[in-house]
Order: structure tokens, then sequence, then C-alpha cells
């Protein structure tokens, strides 16, 4: 081969048209050399060339497939040379934070508190509110509840009768199920247990669409037992998660099993998912129950309804379809139906209510100002860093390196530092995800679905992200903004007014969020104090409440009477024990027997029996009142003397009687009941009113008729008494019970204290977070104070020596700092609060006796933030006035 | 290199081939084609235009360096060279397909005296 100099080496980043012209230059040489070669054999030269292109093959098919190569590899170049740089900066960036740790530390955990606190608080919301349900199809999924609006009663929950009807006659749904609750005494393992059961109908689990985990779901065609009811042959059961890992411990084998409740064998044929938690997330047993028989009573209301549209059916069709058939069964049966509608409701609805809803959304606004917060504080500290490295960014900048290319080089800081804050908010949220579970906030639904999940992860990816950008973008503009011969020339920066404002207005939207996040907390929490101002109406230091569930062996009434008689006797007995009564059901107490009756009283007008008014009803002992201390401010408490043979007697509170006969003594009138039979009862005593509903809502109007004369008495009572206070006393009652029968142990034993904060259970839970929240906030907001002024006296290190060299003295120099400092901080309390004015209004439903423009709250949170800042601003400010004049001149 | 190899089985050695025939010095497309047809005797029939896609892969792919030259009649021609990770590809192929073929020949039976 001939001499060959390379003129120049290929440009790595040829532009495309040059490719094309290169690879046609490449193959026309080919050609015309071998075209040559032909020539000087002595071909002519246009056969030569015929003949040199047929040799050489389709040069245009060649020439494109050299093309498609080359783009190729120019794709591949450019990929490789930006993965280089990004390679070296993410490696710069991690030495320059190598060598200042503590700027690096500071920024990763702000940065990992502010992540990790919103996705732990993001994976709840989403869990509960925006994953749908576990079921097949959740959206077609509906409850159906029954109203009556002549009578007040917004839900109730349907009677079997009904829901009979309405799954033998709708038009709209595929299919509708009924779940009943009842407890049941499971003997077999270690002791008795009380478990928590469901009797619902066959076709319960195939509607909603849900699989067993182990063995099977019950199915259409499973033999169903009449609720209570004792049961020939083996019937069949589904356990929960729960119970198979407590009671089973966990053991496969449990299919098949056969397992005794309160005497009846029941073979166990699988085991729930712990996600699935129809109709509550405690139950333990699933049973199959015909809730279709005919011996039901159709005012007896008391199942839970669920039912799947029909394909073409919508909320209000169903609705409409099942008001047409409850008019129709108010026509055949007008006592048990005249006036009743139905309710439909969507599942999802149901599950998750607006009021939880609320809840999440408002703590997720709330972990979202916490993170802007972090946010706005890495940027200041970035900031910060920046103007050090001024010097080092314009060399790089005359040396060669694009804007760009250095503005992506502290874009990759930010990143990183994102990213590694990120990773380690990862870990806290799901330490926090854990300790929330662990909480257990009552009403929250779902929980048992609640665990990072991929979900979770994307969105701590997706913020990590985001936030780098936010508060890096700004720093690394502000950086590379200077031309190079200006800083190059500076060999001072007197606080240029640029950097100095970005930071002062970071931090003060840090504090006028914080102030928002502060006020709100201090609503909930001074809403909670005024819960605490509210007289329930009874006492809850030293009153063990405990319940017990009779089974078939107690049918009729004097069967129970004398089992509660001789308990009572016996609780009466035990040391410790100071009152004791019986009750159907507790104040606030949600696993209580409560219902209402209708009732005519006396000197009313009479009036057909669907229309009469309604009120609570329930059967207490003697002694409950003694108990609970509740007091009779008229007349006499139930006795000794009030027997089933002894004229029938009622107690009313002080609501129902001022409601009945205003102003007149209530004690003497009668009222008649009605419910087995219509009966007449005289008015005895009068007790004062509980808040039976919650520390918030009003007293309901309630009557009470004693245990020993009831028209039909309950197997499932709670029992309250009144202690000394000693532990030994809970186990003396315990024993007592397994003395008298022990089949049927005392159980859920628990105090009315306990009872009465599961109330305010949710509010409390909300203004924990709320408050762990807007202190976060302070903290980070104070730090961010604390820079801010540090940064200000360092760069007037000169100035202020200067002045004091003058004369100034350090008393002036702390003030102006002081000064400069509170000016911040008021201007951020100041927007801060009409901020918080105009989005406290979100949290107005959690709030009882409390405006949510509160002054108190908007005040004290002000001055604690105002406090605050200036104890974060004393520190520089200090430094500031003790400063050496003469060391402060020498300074740069 | 055997005589009688036909064409097909030698696409995946074009690679090979084109390695080898610059190995000694840098070469136009033009010239990497008369040296492969040459050693191959003339047995090798295959389009020259596909040379060209096997050049700008091997090129692609690091093996083989480009530069544009003046060539013998003074046209301006592209140039390939081996780079260092091409002679080590080359070393290793020539290896593998020693190998190899001394493996068939010993199954087929057949007697092979390898230069």
């Amino acid at each position: 081969m001939s001499d060959r100099e390379p003129l120049s080496p290929i440009g790595r980043l040829t532009r495309p048209g040059r490719v094309r012209r290169e690879v046609e230059d490449e193959l026309a040489f080919h050609i015309e050399g071998r075209a040559d070669e032909l020539i000087a054999r002595g071909w002519e030269p246009v056969a030569a060339r015929e003949e040199a292109v047929r040799q050489f093959g389709s040069p245009m098919r060649y020439r494109d497939e050299c093309r498609a190569i080359a783009r190729n590899r120019m794709t591949r170049e450019r990929r490789g040379e930006v993965m280089g740089n990004a390679l070296q900066d993410i490696r710069f960036a991690l030495r320059s934070f190598r060598r200042s740790p503590g700027f690096a530390s500071v920024a990763v955990l702000t940065l990992a508190l502010g992540i990790g606190a919103t996705t732990a608080v993001f994976t709840v919301a989403k869990n509960v509110i925006f994953d749908p349900l576990p079921f097949a199809d959740p959206d077609r999924l509906v409850m159906v509840w029954e109203r009556n609006a002549s009578q007040n009663i917004d839900r109730d929950m349907p009677s079997p009768p009904n829901f009979a009807d309405w799954r033998r006659q709708s038009r709209t749904f595929e299919d509708l199920a009924a779940v009943g609750d009842g407890s049941l005494t499971l003997s077999g393992l270690d002791q008795p247990t009380v478990v928590e059961v469901a009797y619902v109908t066959p076709n319960a689990f195939e509607l909603l669409g849900v699989e067993a985990q182990l063995g099977r779901t019950l199915r259409p065609g499973d033999a169903t037992l009449l609720e209570d009811d004792a049961v020939t042959g083996a019937s069949l059961g589904v356990i929960s998660d729960g119970l198979w890992t407590t009671g089973f411990g966990g053991d496969p084998g449990v299919v098949g099993r056969t397992i005794e409740l309160n005497g009846t064998s029941v073979e166990v044929v699988g085991v729930m998912p712990s996600t699935f938690g129809v109709p509550r997330p405690d139950v333990d047993l699933w049973l199959p129950a015909d809730y279709m028989s005919s011996t039901y009573h159709r005012q007896s209301r008391y199942l839970r309804v669920f039912g799947r549209l029909a394909p073409d059916a919508s909320v209000d069709l169903a609705r409409a379809d099942l008001d047409r058939i409850q008019a129709s069964i108010a026509r055949d049966f007008p006592e048990a139906n005249a006036g009743w509608t139905t309710d439909v409701v969507p599942v999802q609805e149901e599950v998750v209510g607006a009021s939880t809803r609320s809840v999440l959304l408002v703590l997720l606004g709330a972990v979202g100002f916490v993170l802007l917060i972090a946010c706005a504080n890495v940027a200041n500290l970035l900031l910060g860093r920046s103007n050090a490295r001024e010097r080092e960014i314009s060399v790089r900048t005359a040396l060669g390196a694009g804007r760009a290319r250095v503005v992506s080089q502290l874009l990759t800081e930010s990143l990183v530092l994102g990213v590694l804050g990120g990773v380690l908010g990862m870990a806290l949220a799901i330490g926090g995800v854990d300790l929330l579970i662990a909480l257990e906030p009552a009403g929250l639904p779902r929980l048992e679905e609640v665990g990072v999940d991929p979900g979770s992860l994307a969105f701590a990816g997706g913020a990590s992200v985001l936030t780098a950008l936010l508060f890096g973008l700004v720093p690394a503009l502000q950086a590379t903004r200077r031309s190079v011969a200006d800083t190059l020339r500076d060999s001072s920066s007197l606080g240029h007014g640029s950097p100095e404002r970005a930071r002062s207005a970071l931090v003060v939207t840090e504090i006028a969020v914080s102030l928002v996040l502060l006020v709100g907390a201090g609503l909930l929490t001074r809403s909670l104090l005024q819960l605490r101002t509210v007289d329930p109406g009874f006492v809850t230091e030293d009153v063990t409440v405990t319940r017990v569930n009779l089974g078939a062996e107690y049918q009729t009434n004097v069967s129970k009477r004398n089992y509660f008689d001789e308990m009572l006797r016996r609780l009466r007995e035990t040391p410790g024990v100071l009152a004791a009564g019986v009750t159907s059901v507790l104040p606030m107490d949600p696993a209580g027997i409560d219902f209402d009756l209708p009732y005519l009283a006396e000197g009313h007008p009479a009036l057909p029996e669907g229309e009469l008014p309604q009120t609570d009803y329930r059967i207490v002992s003697d002694g409950y009142f003694d108990a609970l201390g509740m007091e009779i401010v008229r007349g006499r408490d139930f006795g000794p003397l009030d027997r089933a043979e002894t004229g029938r007697v009622l107690v009313v509170n002080e609501s129902l009687a001022e409601q009945l006969w205003p102003g007149q003594d209530a004690v003497g009138k009668t009222i008649t009941i009605y419910y087995v039979n219509n009966l007449p009862w005289e008015v005895v005593g009068v007790v004062e009113d509980t808040r039976h509903r919650g520390l918030g809502a009003p007293a309901p109007a309630q009557m009470f008729v004693p245990m020993a004369q009831a028209e039909f008495l309950f197997g499932y009572m709670h029992f309250a008494v009144k202690t000394s206070g000693l532990a030994e006393t809970v186990h003396a009652i315990q024993k007592a019970a397994v003395e008298l029968d022990p089949k049927y142990p005392l159980y859920s034993v628990t105090s009315m204290a306990s009872i009465m904060a599961a109330t305010t259970e949710r509010d409390r839970f909300v203004a924990t977070l709320l408050g762990a929240f807007a202190l976060l906030a302070l903290c980070l907001a104070a730090v961010g104070i604390h820079g801010v002024v540090a940064y200000q006296v360092s760069e007037r290190t000169r100035e202020i020596g200067l002045r004091m060299a003058l004369g100034a003295d350090r008393g002036t120099v702390l003030r102006e700092v002081l000064a400069r400092a509170a000016a911040i901080a008021v201007l951020g309390v100041a927007i801060g609060a009409v901020g918080a004015a105009a989005t406290t209004r979100v949290v107005r439903s959690f709030l009882v006796d409390v405006s949510p423009l509160d002054p108190v709250t908007f005040g004290g949170t002000s001055g604690i933030l105002m406090l605050v800042a200036l104890v974060a601003a004393l520190v520089p400010a200090l430094r500031a006035a003790t400063m050496d004049p003469a060391g402060a001149l020498r300074s740069d | 290199m055997a005589p009688g190899i036909d064409s097909t089985s030698l696409y995946g050695s074009l690679n090979l081939l084109i390695l080898q025939a610059v190995a000694a010095e840098p070469l136009h497309g033009l010239a990497i084609a008369r040296r492969i047809r040459k050693s191959t005797e003339e047995s090798l029939r295959i389009e020259e235009g596909a040379l060209y896609p096997a050049l700008h892969r091997l090129e692609r792919d690091g093996l083989l360096e480009p530069s544009w030259g003046t060539s013998e009649n003074n046209r301006r021609a592209k140039y390939y060279a081996l780079t260092s990770e091409g002679r080590r590809r080359l070393a290793r192929e020539r290896e593998r397909w020693v190998e190899h073929t001394l493996a068939v020949s010993k199954l087929l039976e057949v007697g092979l005296e390898l230069a």
C-alpha cells in the first residue's frame, strides 16, 4: 500500500449531513477503484463502471446500512459522554460533601426527616383512601341501610325479613348479602376464649369476590345455622388470620379441624387473609346464617346488608328499586314498615367516610408543609455554600466549562443530596408507618391493609428528585449568574443584595408555614382541652366494666335473671367492690345493644304505632346507676322490691323528662312502651343525663327499665363495677364468674375511663400528629433563622468591627442584629397568620367549642414563634456583639 | 487459510478476515477487499459492498480506528487501523478458530495441517 497521511482524526461528534457525505465518499472511492482496475485491464470505462457496481452489490443499500450504523455509533458516544459527565459530577459531589461533612449531614438529615414523614403519611393515605378496596370490582359494591324520615331516623340497620324481600324482589342487584354480629365462647384451646363472630349469608364471600388464604370461603349451599340456635349435625365456619395465628399457632392443618362454639361443633373449612376485615377487622370467625328464613322479626333491625349492583344499575336506581319494595312491604306490614325507605351507599364511601378522608388529607397537607420547610432550609444551606464557592465556580467557568455544564454539576450535587435524603427518609418512613400502625388509631379504617409498598417507594423517589430540583435550581442558577470578571475582581462581598434577599425570603416563608401548622395544632389541642371540661354524666375513676354472652342454656328470661342476680350478689360480696350493676349498653360504648323503641307518654296524643316517637331503651339492674355514679335527681332508683310480679316501673333521664313533661314532675307519670307487648310503665325516678354519644354530642333522651321486669332480657349484657381501685379486684371478679358458670366467662375487661378515652381517640391522634409536625417545623424554622442571622453577621463582620471601633457599644450592636431578625420573624408571622386564617377552616369539623379563628390560639402561637425566632438569633447576635473589633477589621 | 472454504461459512468470520487484513498496516476498504480476495485465493465470493457495514460496525464497537488520508492515486480515502482492543480480539479469535477447526477435523477424521 502507498503513503497515507491521516489528515485529522475523525471528529467524534460529526453531524448527520457530514456522516452521509463521508459514507458516500467512502463507497464511491471503492467502486471507482475497482473500475480503474478493470479499465487498466482493457475494459471500456462505462462497462468497467457497471461491472464494478455489479461486483459491489447495491450501493444504496450498503450506504443506508452504513449510515444507520454511524448514527448508532454517534448516539452511543453521546450517551457515553453524558454518562461520563454524570459520573464525574457525582464523584465530585461526594468528594465535596466529604470535605464539608457538617453541611452534608445537616442537609441530608433535614431532607430525610421531611421526605420520611411525608412518605409515611402518604403511605397511610394511599392505602386507606386511594387504593381500591380488596374486593372484586369494588365500585359496584354498595351497602344498604333503612331510614325513616318521619321518625328522624337517618340510618338504621335492616331487618332480616326486609333483607330477604329485597333479595327476592329487587331488579337492580346481582345479589345481596347480610351480616349479623355476635360473640361465642370457643373451647378446645388452652382456655375458653370469647370470639367475635360474624353470621353471614353463605353468598357473602362470592359476592365480595374474596378468596381464603387457606382452605375455602363459605359458599352458597353450605348448611346454615339460625343465629343463636344450636344446630343439629356439624356446622362449618371460616376463621380469621388473627384467630389462626393466636389460637392455632398458624398451623396449616387447621383446615378440617373441629372446634366447639358454645357447645356446638363447627368444622373449620378455611382461613381468611389478614387484609380481610368485613364487617370489622376484629371478627374472628364467620358462620353461615340463613337470614332468608321467615322466623325473624321484621322490626328487629340489626343486620349489615351489602350488595353488588347489576351491570346496568346505578346507586340511585337501586335506591328507587328498594324503596319501591319497602313501600309494598309497608302495605302488608304497616306497624313494622310504615314510613321506612332505604339509603344505598357505595362501600368505598362507607368504609372510608368523609371524616377519615379529611383527617388524612389534613395530615398530608401538614406534612407537605414540613417538607417545604425542609426544602427551604436546604436551599438556604446551598445558597450559603455557593456563595463561598463563588470563586471556584468562576475559575471553572473561565477555564471553559459552559454555564450549562456548571449548573448541571451543581444540580447533580442537589440530586445526590436528594437521593441520600430520600434513602434515609425511606428507612424513617418504614419505621414511621410501623409506629402509626402500632398506635392503632381508632376509627382509621383499613389499617390492616397499610404497609410500605412499591407505591410508597415511588413516592419517596419522586419526592427526592422533585425536592432536589426545588431547592437546588435557584442556588445553582444564582451561583453562575455573576460574570467571571466581577467575582475575580471582588475581594470582599458585602452581602450582595440578591442572595441575601433570597435567603431572607426563604426564612420568612418557613416562619409563615410553621405558624400555620402551629395554629392548626393549637386549635385541635384547645378543642381537646375543652372536651375535658365537659361533664360526661358518670364517674370514670375506678369503674371496671366487662361483659358476658350467655348462650343456649339460658333460654328463658327467668334463667338469665337468676344468673345476673346471683352474679351481682357474688360481685357485691367480693372485697374491693363498692357497687355493681348490669346494663344492656354502657355510655359511649359501641359494643352494647343500643336501640330505641316507640312509646306513648302520658298526656301526649295517641298515634298509630308507625308514627310514634322513639327513644333510647336500656335495661339496667338496681345498683347500675350507683356503680356509674349517675345521680338520681328525682324519685328513686330501682330496688330489690321491683320484681316481675310487682308494678312495672321505669326511670327516665333528665332530657326525656324535660322533653315529655316540661316543668312538671315526671315521677308518677306513665309511659307505654311498644315492644314485645304494648305495656304501661310508671316513672319512679329521674336520673341525670349522660353524654351517651360522646362528649361532643348533646345528651340523648333515654329510658331505663329494670332487669327484673324487662319483657325480653338479653344474654349479652355488660357489668359495671365500682371498685376501690385495687388490681386484685379484677381477678376476683373474673373468678367469681368462672365459679358461677365456667362456660360463660366474663370478657373484654376494661374501664369506663378507657371507653371514654376511645371516643376522643381520633381527635387526639390528629392533634398529636399535627403537634409533632408543628414542632418539627418549628425546629427547622429555628435552624433556618439561626443560619440566616449567622450569615448576615459574618457578611457584615467588617462593617460591625468598624462601627465598634468608632465607638458603637456592644449593646447597640446586639439590639440591631436582633432587630433585623425580629423584622424577618414579624413578617413571617404576619404572613403566616393570614395564611392560617385562610386555611384553618379545613379543621373545623374536628373542633368542639373552638372557632377556627380563635384569637387565643393565634396570639399564643405567634408569641411562641417570635420567642423561638429571637432565641435562635441570639447566638449569632451575641457573637457579633462580643466580637473583637481589631480582628473584625482585618477579616475579609 | 484453508482452501475451498465456501462463502457462507465465512460471513461470521468476515470480521476476523478484516481484522487480520489490517493487522500489519492501516488500509482503506478497497485494499482490504483486495487482500481478502487474494488470501482466500479467489474462492471468496461475496458482494464487496457487504464489507462496509462490517467495517463500520467494527469501528462502532471500538475495534477499528478510522482516519482520512490520501490514497495512492491521490484520492481521499477512509483508512482503518487496528485499535489495541482490536488487536486483542484478533488474537483471541484466531486461537478460538484454530481450536474449533481442530476439533471439527478430528470429528470428521480429516487430517489437517495448520500453518
